[in-house]
């Protein structure tokens, strides 16, 4: 008898398949900051281990801006000129004006240097 | 910014925490913490260059003033590098404890401001604002009781960097 489609196992994870389809999206990325919406869906259809992960992502260019959050692959955008300088400007300008390094400071820079690498929000 | 975005997770450009030797013992309760133990940031900056619609932006801005966070003040800026125009504005936290409520001189597109003209507008941030209840202010020599975020100065760092 043949089994329904329902009762099939799950079909093991292919990682060469989907090393494929990264490497896809990771020149999609790379090139045009952009990636597109299927490929991306797809990828984050799947869990991936630390190890798998680091296999994808070691010692290419853009790898800080590739996460892996819950066993989900996420791309960070990369960020366009003056987006840094704007960003360090009122960096370097609150923490002035905040005394952030004086003994009496009491708020404490915390961006995205590891520290709060995501903050969880709830989405309204 | 991320192209994919994880469900419920946001990543500031730059924020400010309390510290936690300042927090008073026990702690005020509007005070909410992350999972690594630290509080949530207090100040938020978010800045965009293209690729963001206004109204992402301020989508994000309510976002970070969520019932799970105690983020006080956000700090936004966007810039549009075709039209040569930008806007800044800041949030508080809305008056019903969810959302942001913008504080702005400036327009959003069609009408939103050319960065080789002068803006002319500093805002003010009430520093009780930005520490909140409880939280002992520091003495602000350099900036009395308002943050200072001045338009034209971050107008010129755009046209120094894209010029």
């Amino acid at each position: 008898v043949k089994p329904e489609s329902s009762s099939l196992p799950p079909r093991p994870f292919d990682f060469p398949a989907f090393r494929k389809q990264f490497e896809k999206a990771y020149d999609q990325f790379y090139r045009f900051n952009k990636i597109d919406d299927d490929l991306l869906a797809e990828l984050t259809q799947h869990n991936l281990t630390e190890e798998q992960f680091d296999k994808l992502t070691l010692h290419k260019q853009y790898q800080r801006y590739i996460s892996l959050i819950d066993g989900k692959v996420w791309f960070s955008e990369v960020p366009n000129k003056p987006h840094g300088e704007i960003a360090h400007l009122l960096l370097i300008e609150l923490s002035s004006q905040l005394q952030e390094r004086s003994p009496h400071g009491v708020l404490k820079g915390c961006g995205d240097n590891g520290i709060i690498p995501f903050l969880n929000v709830l989405t309204l | 910014l991320l192209l994919n975005n994880p469900p419920n997770e946001k990543r500031p450009d730059a924020a400010f925490r309390l510290r936690e030797n300042q927090i008073p013992n026990p702690p005020p309760p509007w005070i909410r913490y992350l999972a690594n133990g630290a509080p949530y940031p207090n100040v938020v900056v978010e800045v965009a260059v293209n690729n963001e619609s206004p109204q992402k932006l301020m989508d994000d801005a309510d976002r970070y003033f969520s019932p799970i966070t105690s983020t006080r003040v956000w700090i936004g800026v966007k810039v549009w590098l075709k039209d040569k125009k930008f806007w800044v504005g800041w949030a508080e936290r809305a008056a019903n404890g969810v959302g942001a409520t913008i504080h702005t001189t400036m327009q959003w597109p069609p009408n939103h401001h050319p960065w080789d003209t002068d803006v002319n507008t500093i805002y003010q941030i009430p520093m009780a604002l930005i520490y909140g209840p409880g939280i002992p202010i520091p003495p602000m020599a350099n900036s009395g009781a308002f943050l200072h975020i001045d338009t034209d100065m971050i107008r010129q760092e755009i046209v120094e960097c894209l010029m």
